[in-house]
């Protein structure tokens, strides 16, 4: 029967994959055609910018005609998705060093912070949601719910500047701003990651553990968890051994969109918590009218963001098959 | 605490006449293993509270069987969970007491509980589609049981398994304990859900349906299995069963189960000999048995099963009962005992004349005093 499923599925999902990879392609289409109109958006002349305020106007002219800043948006769009497509994300005005290499210096903060964001998610959201599950009605879960539910509201920036205050500016236990780099310090870079790590987890945490919990609610009515109860065996491997797995596909699903999330949230937060990863990067791009750089810059958090989303989407079909059936 | 029912009752249950002192206590050694008490449970649900089992008492010693029939949604499931303790805390409430071996289990904590779960009481389910963890393989559910309770190591546990899966006949044991339960049919099921259960050599296992959900061919396997390892082994057994015929040759006492109440009880052959409650007589009347005659007609019971929840003043079973007078509509009728150690809760005992002179007047009346029509060729076959 479960083989006769697939194959009544798989021609309807590969109809799905190509619908979402033309999706894919149609949001990067607009998001590097986006791009292409920054130059007509942002206030000032780039060419100004980069050929200095005293620069006499054929100067300015030629720098110009150079970047090609005259030429009309379809053209620029192409030249640039051209030089893109090879790697070339071409050069910082304001560094004069390659966007690419930009990127990848500022790279690893950012990836840290999505990774350590995460973890902390699922080692608070799954044993918290567990719990509630296993005690529902009891006054544990109810301050649980309360707990979660009054996070869901709260935006992961503003979470940060409330830690911020309280154990960095307040007690003193964490760094306000300072980074440290994983091969200078490894305690150094854990207690730098932490307090901006956790403001994006605490979210990802409310929105989480009540869905799990519901899911576990369902599981534990299960008469294989009464068989598993009659054994004998502890609470903590009831819930880890036999009820977190058939309880654990919207949460899987949710984690998915989480890690996504967790990385738009963690370029806002560099700014919180002044950080050298994408965010802070992204910022100096636009303080300084650096055109390429914010470019460069946009399309490619766009491409993590569109690619993450696509992963997950792929991830949903393959757990379940109602996904693929909509 | 409100009480749940009121406690002048005594317990409901046979003692064997050699296991209990002139003062009526259990005697020295042969204490039985497990004693309930004027046991109840009730849910708290969205619709107010369930007082789903009430006044339940039963004795059962070491090694015996006692069967527990009845319609569907007499509390037969309730019974067997509460005397485990295995019905989710939230919201249910138990009243009186359960011993086993002469230990309270409602008030033990649930640490205590753990150590005899599995170890020493065990319980076999009603559908074995169900009560098998899906991502689980056959052998890490059968070691688990095992490795909870005994120092064993991995190896040794899977050594055991392999053998317990032997035990409860399972072909090729060691590719089974390799395979996932959805590769498997329900009788095969149900006998690893046997091998669970008795895999730490349990002194009391609970059988809740054992077999209802299975093919009529692997019914008997099952059962007999069950009565070969607890013979073997020495268990004391529960049976559950809607089914009389199951019972009748399996168990030695008897409870018949009616709207949360154990209505009657005693050795089986003597209850099914000779019913002393009309429930059980009439429970009878609609069973098939190798005894009658090919071509009988069963008679079903008239009416709807009262639902445990529901308050009536009298017996909760006056409304479907044709022997019903006055009485039993305003008298909840008190627990009653025999000397031979058997029990019924019935203002009209089915051995006495009073009965058959209230089954005249309502066939003369045509209707009980509940209201429920009765009519001469329904009773020819049953009185
Ligand atoms: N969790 C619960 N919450 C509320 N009421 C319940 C619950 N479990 C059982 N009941 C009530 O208890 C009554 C008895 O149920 P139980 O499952 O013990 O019947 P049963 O005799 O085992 O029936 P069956 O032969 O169908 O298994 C039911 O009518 C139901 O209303
Ligand atoms: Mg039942």
């Amino acid at each position: 029967m479960k083989n006769g499923l697939r194959s009544i599925a798989a021609p309807r999902s590969a109809r799905l994959l190509a619908f979402r990879v033309a999706r894919l392609a149609a949001v990067l289409l607009i998001v590097t055609l986006g791009t292409s109109l920054l130059i007509d958006l942002v206030p000032g002349d780039p060419a100004v910018a980069i050929a200095g305020e005293t620069a006499s106007d054929a100067v300015i002219a030629a720098v110009r005609e150079q970047y090609g800043f005259d030429q009309p948006i379809l053209q620029r769009w192409w030249e640039w998705t051209a030089s893109v497509v090879t790697g070339d994300l071409g050069e910082s005005y304001s560094t004069r060093r390659p966007v690419t290499t930009l990127i990848a210096e500022r790279l690893p903060v950012t990836i840290e912070l999505t990774v350590l964001a995460m973890l902390f998610t699922v080692l608070v959201a799954v044993p918290l949601g567990l719990y509630a599950a296993y005690r529902s009605g009891s006054w544990a879960d109810r301050a649980i719910n309360a707990m979660t539910s009054a996070l869901i509201a709260v935006p992961s920036f503003v979470i940060g500047l409330v830690l911020v205050l309280a154990f960095a500016i307040g007690t003193g236990w964490f760094p306000a701003s300072n980074w440290t780099y994983l091969d200078e310090s490894v305690p150094g870079n854990l207690s730098a990651a932490f307090l901006p790590a956790l403001s994006l987890a605490l979210v990802e945490i409310a929105i989480i553990t009540p869905i799990l919990r519901a899911d576990a609610v369902a599981t534990l009515e299960n008469d294989y968890i009464a068989l598993a109860r009659a054994k004998g065996i502890g609470t903590a491997r009831l819930l880890f051994r036999h009820v977190l797995r058939p309880s654990s596909i919207s949460t899987t699903t949710l984690l998915g969109l989480a890690l996504a999330r967790l990385f738009g949230g963690a370029i806002v937060i560099e700014f919180v918590f002044n950080l050298p990863g994408l965010g802070s990067l992204l910022i100096t791009a636009i303080r300084s009218n650096d055109l390429l750089l914010m470019q460069g810059l946009v399309a490619f958090i766009a491409l993590i963001y569109v690619v993450a989303n696509f992963a997950v989407d792929l991830l949903l079909v393959k757990l379940d098959p109602r996904v693929a059936a909509e | 605490m409100k009480r749940l029912s009121r406690r002048s009752t005594p317990a409901l249950g046979h003692r064997p006449p050699e296991q209990t002192a002139p003062d009526g206590r259990p005697s020295g050694t042969s204490a039985p293993l497990l004693v309930v008490d004027d046991l109840a449970t009730e849910f708290a649900t969205p619709g107010g509270p369930v007082l789903a089992l009430r006044n339940a008492g039963l004795v059962l010693p070491q090694g015996r069987t006692l069967g527990v029939v009845g319609e569907s949604g007499s509390g037969k499931s309730v019974l067997v969970r509460s005397i485990m303790r295995l019905l989710r805390s939230r919201g249910v409430r138990h009243e009186g007491s359960v011993r086993f071996d002469g230990e309270e289990l409602l008030t033990a904590s649930n640490a205590r509980m753990r150590k005899i779960w599995g170890d020493r009481i065990a319980m076999v389910f009603q559908d074995p589609m169900t009560t098998l963890h899906p991502n689980h393989r056959i052998g890490f559910q059968i070691t688990e049981a095992l490795r909870e309770h005994l120092p064993l190591s991995p190896d040794e546990a899977q050594d055991r398994a392999l053998r317990l899966l032997e035990s409860v006949a399972i072909p090729e044991p060691a590719r089974r304990l390799r395979q996932y339960p959805h590769e498997m049919s329900g009788g095969m099921r149900q006998r690893i859900v046997i091998a669970i259960a008795i895999a730490c050599a349990p002194d009391l296992l609970l059988a809740d349906e054992p077999t209802t959900a299975l093919d009529v061919t692997v019914q008997a396997q099952v059962l007999d299995l069950l009565s070969l390892h607890q013979s073997r082994r020495g268990m004391a057994m529960i049976l559950v069963s809607h089914d009389l015929a199951v019972v009748s040759s399996r168990t030695d006492e008897l409870a018949v189960m009616y709207s949360g109440q154990i209505v009657e009880s005693g050795p089986t052959a003597a209850v099914l000999d000779a019913p002393l409650m009309p429930y059980t007589a009439a429970l009878l009347r609609s069973t098939p048995t190798v005894d009658k005659a090919p071509g009988t007609r069963l008679h079903t019971i008239p009416g709807e099963p009262l639902p445990p929840e529901r308050r009536v003043t009298g017996c909760r079973f006056a409304s479907r009962c044709r022997y019903a007078v006055e009485r039993c509509l305003t008298t909840e009728p008190p627990l009653a005992a025999t000397p031979g150690g058997r029990g019924y809760r019935c203002h009209l005992p089915l051995d006495g004349t009073a009965a058959q002179e209230a089954l005249a007047a309502n066939l003369a009346r045509g209707r009980t005093a509940a209201g429920l029509a009765v009519t001469e060729t329904d009773v020819v076959r049953g009185a």
